[in-house]
């Protein structure tokens, strides 16, 4: 069973396209959605969520359309953390606790209490009063308790210190431990994806790059450096993308298209995406 | 819906806590014509909460959560008949209890809150929708630009118009009542129709 399938999803703004966006994240697996500022990962999870009209194209989630009359009540299964936590501010976590218990029917408090008190959040204080960090692991906290099967983050990561979010991590890879559960994470932070995912799906300019598995990813690829005048000993069909330097050309290529004669460079996923972001130089 | 009342009027009760306690004494001790406006208050206070789901973002989040559009759109019209009504009963609880002491005929007492009653059910068929479209801020400039038109519509209709006939005068009341329920089915369809576009 896929928890979420996207398939040739497009919405068309005045001054923006999200393009024939496809991918499958199969559940009990761990997808980064990754792409710049406005590459249109946001888009993308508000029409995965029915909040907004796709033009055209479809989702589905747990193998059910989310155009159904069902999927109001399917997202009872589903945990939602946005770049806010857009709680109204006058409220406290105490409150909270009172509206989402009519809100979710697993709602469950001895949960929602637990993480409470692990991430040090003060139950009576306004959450105006409290840190974006306390807002973010509020929240995080709140799409936890009502024991979904999917969770949908989108950049709630961002914007935190390297300790916040590596806390943050943790409670991600806890919450996969149950193998039916699974996460769509969007961020821009590219090593925390890389920390965490089991796939990746990279848009830019609100086009589908790639979907791919990670390891694929990292064993797919490789950079490898030469001077000006050997770059052509390159095969042209391993060259993905290459980028001129002051001492000749940084080339992303296809491992199984060059023999060992090159040097290669350990590659990271932050090295494949922002190569794959840039035109050639 | 529940949780999207209970959330409302926790908001309202914290941010609003000394208005509200105005609505109550005005409801209570201010005579008819000042539970009138405690009244006309009460249909206002939907467009507060909007306001503040506006500033919080709650409108992103919501939609994210286990509620439809129809129940989103909806909750915004139960606060305002809630506190309508809230104010309503607690003029009449007040009165009746004052008159049980010193007796007196309630009769007209009762007609004025049903005319604000009324006016209530207006304002929130009018406000809402255009809320919903033009958030709360804009939703305010229409409002009054809408507030201007139909005035300067009316007094120039007024000399169009034939009077009422004499015999229509007495069913005036009832048909009151159920142009304001119908102007309310409408008002809901269309904040329906905007919410799901």
């Amino acid at each position: 069973m896929n928890a979420i399938e996207v398939n040739g999803l497009r919405k068309i703004y005045p001054d923006f396209t999200l393009d024939n966006i496809s991918f499958t994240l199969p559940a009990g697996t761990i997808m980064g959605l990754v792409g710049e500022n406005g590459a249109g990962k946001s888009t993308t999870i508000k029409l995965i969520m029915d909040a907004i009209q796709p033009d055209s194209g479809f989702v589905s989630v747990f193998g059910k359309s989310n155009q159904t009359k069902e999927f109001t009540q399917m997202k009872q299964d589903i945990g939602v953390v946005l770049d806010e936590a857009y709680f109204p501010e006058v409220l406290s976590a105490r409150d909270l606790n009172k509206v989402m218990q009519v809100t979710y029917s697993r709602w469950d408090q001895a949960v929602y209490k637990g993480y409470i008190q692990r991430f040090h959040l003060p139950e009576e204080k306004q959450i105006k009063d409290y840190s974006r960090g306390m807002k973010m692991k509020l929240a995080i906290a709140a799409a936890l308790s009502h024991h979904p099967k999917l969770l949908i983050l989108d950049e709630a990561t961002s914007g935190l210190d390297p300790m916040v979010r590596d806390e943050i991590l943790d409670v991600f890879n806890d919450f996969t431990r149950d193998e039916t559960h699974s996460i769509l994470l969007s961020s821009h932070i590219i090593s925390d994806l890389e920390k965490i995912c089991d796939y990746i799906t990279f848009l830019h300019k609100g086009k589908l790059v790639l979907s791919e598995e990670k390891d694929v990813l990292l064993d797919s690829y490789t950079i490898v450096k030469l001077p000006y005048d050997e770059i052509q000993n390159l095969p042209e069909d391993a060259v993905v993308r290459r980028k001129k330097t002051g001492y000749g050309y940084d080339a992303l290529i296809l491992k199984d298209r060059v023999n060992g004669a090159f040097t290669q460079e350990r590659i990271t996923l932050e090295d494949i995406i922002l190569f794959l972001a840039k035109e050639d130089a | 819906m529940k949780g999207l009342l209970l959330k409302d009027f926790l908001v309202l009760t914290k941010q609003m806590k000394l208005f509200l306690i105005l609505i109550l004494i005005m409801s209570i001790a201010g005579g008819v014509s000042i539970a009138s406006i405690a009244i006309l208050l009460g249909a206002m206070l939907p467009m507060t909460a909007m306001a503040y789901d506006e500033q919080s973002k709650w409108n992103d989040l919501v939609v994210m959560m286990p509620y439809s559009k129809k129940n989103i759109v909806l909750c915004k019209y139960a606060l305002g008949y809630l506190c309508m009504a809230g104010a309503s009963i607690v003029f009449v609880v007040a009165q009746v209890i004052v008159s049980a002491i010193q007796p007196k005929d309630l009769s007209a007492n009762l007609y004025m809150i049903l005319f604000a009653i009324l006016c209530g059910l207006l304002l929130i068929a009018i406000n809402i929708p255009i809320s919903f479209k033009y958030g709360v801020q804009k939703g305010r400039i229409v409002l009054i630009v809408f507030i201007g038109i139909s005035v300067a519509a009316g007094s120039i209709l007024k000399d169009v118009i034939p009077e009422i006939p004499t015999n229509m005068i007495s069913m005036l009341p009832s048909m009151t009542i159920l142009a304001a329920l119908v102007l309310n089915v409408v008002s809901v369809l269309i904040s329906l129709r905007i919410k799901q576009s």
